[in-house]
């Protein structure tokens, strides 16, 4: 029986094709804008579908929106440089209009605001990173009494507006990131008794200002990253505090307290001295730790976070005599990152069996070398580990006059639940990929090393389980590939900077298995659904027609997304889609139009930011940065919609995570400089490429 | 009907008493519809195959049907591009809304 469910991937549903068919151009929207009496009929979700599908390809106008004034609930107009007073002016007559969204709207001014008021049902408002707007903005804002969320990150408000935000009463979240908010005015917050989110990271606030936030009974997350604050008074209530970049002395003062509620602690490029900040008191019930780019020197307080499960050690001076210290941690330890730090072979062997639940291990750009897989089974549970950039090859020398080398590798096997693997930059070559035959249950793998060549391919078909292969920089043959049977779940193949490979092999290889995603300087990932569009003389076509192939893999790359996103129903499950798509997609304007343009909507929620550095790391290397630096000099001399594109090519070219930073760059500031700490490599150049933007 | 047999086609009924008689394998493909074909006796239309649209309209039910079948065709590997006249567009979308589809 055919059923939705069990539908092939491949088929739109018929809701999809609609939406498709009323926004694919404006001869389109002109022929059935004139139905007003069937669109009021129009169930608020499915016009939330179209609105969102119509703002995608630029086809929505201001006076578009005057339809939609019956059904509109959520407006997210972030990014686009058209939305200005006359958009505002029809959006102030969608009555129902509950939240609106409209970050890094540049042409959004005081007076634009002002259109909106009257809407009494608004209880969410983001208008973080417009810089016109400013003081004048806020006596329109305090007309929406049920506002619940205010976000004004990075707009031009001063003293003078942000004094009268505490006629909000019913505010929970406050955003007021970068604004130069200072200790008087976060007194005069106190008048906001249901807060529960306050962000004031870069503001003014020293610790006078600080001492007052005991009053605020209610508040549960606290970013003060980049302030002058050192000292952080009780906070019954807190879970999540935020204080990247400052010089912490103490947190909730001297340990009389026993009721801290504190889970996540963020505390990456701040100095410190852990033994006087962990007290015991207010680390109880602590879940998250990120101690990236601080500096570290004593890990006795560790002790005192029973709790701990994820901890973030990235680039700091961690040292092996330190790592004695982590004996204590205690059973919940989920995720320890200690890349780029100076910790060896013995250091990992000294909290082995001290930590028998750790799923996650990175150990990246560390100086680990073969004796490390000795200590590596024991964390037992180990899903995935990172050992790219590492001085592991896979062998290791034993005896001292007969010379003989084991492969260690298969000390891997006893990991039973290892799925992700990552050896990128490491000396592992084929001889050593013998030892992983047994590793069955593996769905990524990915080893990038010059020392690969066509007998690895053989080897790596015997996986069955694998979704994802990277071995880029192997000296693969035509032939080789050609033989290469994939095992049957394979999803993507990595083979980028195998030179040796030739156009048509590549190409002879993705018809063979349409199914695989295939990444190489020389061809476009290709999986089934794109085929039609896919064969040589296309290709050919494109490639004559002036685009580099970069432009073609994000071209094909950028269809599938939308194929992807648009699969995605509801409002929420849109965002989420273009979330996901944003990873990927870009705007490339081959044809006559723009297919899809990048969304930069989004501003990742602290958990996000979280994930996405725990997923991205992985993929980072030193040779990235290197060429990165460059890049970065080049892009930032460019202006927006070059740069744009070009941000987006230095994704494909594998160093995702900082695009989504770059990406990012003006959303989340406290992310770009936990980042920089992260990786010292590429802190100037960004901090250039900062500069230099317009924002 | 002598024997309340479940048939192989069902009859969808548009607003204006249209009927179309369609593969019940078709009409499954909406979600609705297989509720409505399938669940123990609760409605009407699990015995008699006929399903009542008072507020889809004939063309729009029209265009329904043929999705359905282009669908089947599809699932069969044939994949060909599926029209919508962009005036339909509002009310397909709504009926598709209502059909689960």
């Amino acid at each position: 029986m055919a059923s939705p469910h069990l539908r092939t991937p491949g088929t739109p549903s018929l809701l999809e094709l609609c939406i498709k068919a009323a926004t694919r151009d404006k001869s389109c929207v002109k022929a059935w804008r004139q139905k007003r009496r069937t669109f009021e009929m129009l169930p608020s979700e499915l016009a939330h579908e179209l609105f969102n599908s119509l703002l995608q390809s630029h086809l929505l106008s201001a006076t578009l929106i005057g339809l939609f004034q019956s059904n509109l609930q959520e407006v997210n107009l972030s990014g686009e440089a058209t939305v200005d007073g006359e958009w505002m002016a029809y959006l102030g007559g969608c009555r129902h209009l509950r939240a609106l969204r409209a970050t890094d709207c540049k042409a959004l001014t005081n007076n634009a605001i002002r259109q909106l008021t009257g809407l009494t049902a608004m209880e969410e408002l983001d208008l973080a990173r417009c810089r016109k707007i400013s003081d004048d903005a806020v006596p329109h804002i305090l007309s929406f009494k049920m506002l619940r969320k205010l976000g004004l990150a990075e707009t031009g408000l001063t003293t003078k507006g942000l004094l009268l935000l505490p006629g909000l009463s019913r505010l929970v979240l406050l955003d007021l990131g970068g604004c130069p908010v200072t200790d008087a005015d976060l007194i005069s917050f106190q008048a906001l008794g249901m807060l529960e989110h306050l962000d004031l990271w870069g503001s003014k606030v020293t610790n006078m200002g600080a001492r007052c936030l005991s009053s605020f009974k209610t508040l549960k997350y606290l970013n003060l990253a980049m302030t002058a604050v050192t000292a952080i008074p009780q906070l019954n209530s807190l879970l999540s505090l935020n204080l990247c970049n400052c010089d912490v002395e103490s947190i909730y003062g001297d340990g009389t307290f026993s009721d801290s509620l504190l889970r996540e602690l963020f505390l990456s490029g701040a100095s410190l001295s852990l033994k006087d900040v962990i007290s015991g008191s207010n680390t109880r019930n602590l879940h998250l730790l990120d101690l990236a780019s601080s500096r570290v020197n004593d890990l006795d307080a560790f002790v005192h976070i029973p709790k701990l499960a994820i901890l973030d050690l990235r680039a700091t001076g961690l040292t092996n005599e330190l790592m004695l210290k982590f004996q204590g941690l205690g059973d919940n330890l989920r995720w320890i990152d200690l890349s780029y730090t100076k910790i060896d072979s013995e250091g990992v062997g000294a909290i082995a069996g001290h930590a028998p639940n750790v799923e996650q291990l990175s150990l990246n750009h560390t100086p680990v070398d073969d004796n490390v897989f000795i200590y590596l089974v024991h964390f037992p549970v180990l899903q995935s580990l990172n050992l790219g950039g590492s001085k592991v090859n896979g062998f290791m020398t034993v005896g001292s006059e007969e010379f003989q080398q084991i492969s260690v590798l298969s000390y891997l096997e006893q990991l039973q639940h290892l799925r992700r693997l990552d050896m990128r930059y490491t000396g592992v070559g084929d001889a050593a990929l013998h030892g992983l035959k047994n590793l069955v249950q593996l769905s990524h793998l990915h080893i990038h090393s010059n020392s690969l060549s066509d007998e690895c391919l053989q080897q790596l078909s015997s996986f069955p389980n694998l979704v994802c292969l990277g071995i880029g920089g192997a000296t693969i043959t035509a032939d080789g590939l050609l033989s290469y049977k994939p095992p049957s779940l394979l999803e993507e193949l990595d083979l980028t900077d195998c030179w040796l490979l030739t156009e048509p092999a590549l190409l002879d290889f993705c018809e063979a298995h349409p199914r695989i995603m295939v990444w190489n300087e020389k061809t476009v990932p290709v999986t089934s659904s794109s085929k039609p569009r896919f064969n040589k003389k296309e290709y050919g076509d494109v490639v004559n027609g002036g685009l580099a192939t970069s432009s073609t893999r994000q071209l094909l790359q950028a269809k599938l997304d939308m194929r992807k996103s648009s699969s995605k129903l509801s409002v929420k499950g849109r965002m989420q889609a273009t979330k996901k798509a944003f990873n990927n997609t870009i705007g490339v304007g081959v044809t006559t139009k723009p297919l899809i343009v990048i969304d930069e909507r989004i501003k990742y929620k602290k958990q996000e930011l979280l994930q996405l550095r725990s997923a991205d790391m992985s993929n980072f290397s030193i040779p990235n940065l290197r060429n990165l630096k460059d890049d970065l000099l080049k892009i930032s001399r460019q202006n927006g919609e070059v740069r744009r594109k070009k941000v987006l090519q230095i994704y494909n070219n594998g160093s995702n995570a900082l695009v989504q930073l770059l990406s990012k760059y003006n959303g989340t500031a406290l992310f770009v400089c936990r980042f920089c700490m992260g990786c010292r490599y590429v802190a100037d150049s960004i901090l250039v490429f900062l500069k230099t933007c317009s924002y | 009907m002598a024997f309340p047999r479940k048939n192989e086609t069902v009859k969808l009924v548009s607003a204006e008493g249209f009927e179309f008689i369609i593969d019940r394998k078709a009409a499954v493909i909406s979600n609705t519809l297989r509720n409505m074909l399938s669940s123990a006796g609760n409605f009407s239309e699990t015995e008699l195959g006929v399903v009542n649209f008072p507020e889809i309209s004939t063309p729009i039910l029209e265009k329904v049907c043929q999705y359905f079948y282009w669908f089947l065709q599809c699932s069969n590997g044939k994949k060909t591009d599926f029209h919508i006249e962009p005036e339909m567009t509002l009310e397909l979308m709504m009926a598709a809304n209502y059909l689960h589809t």
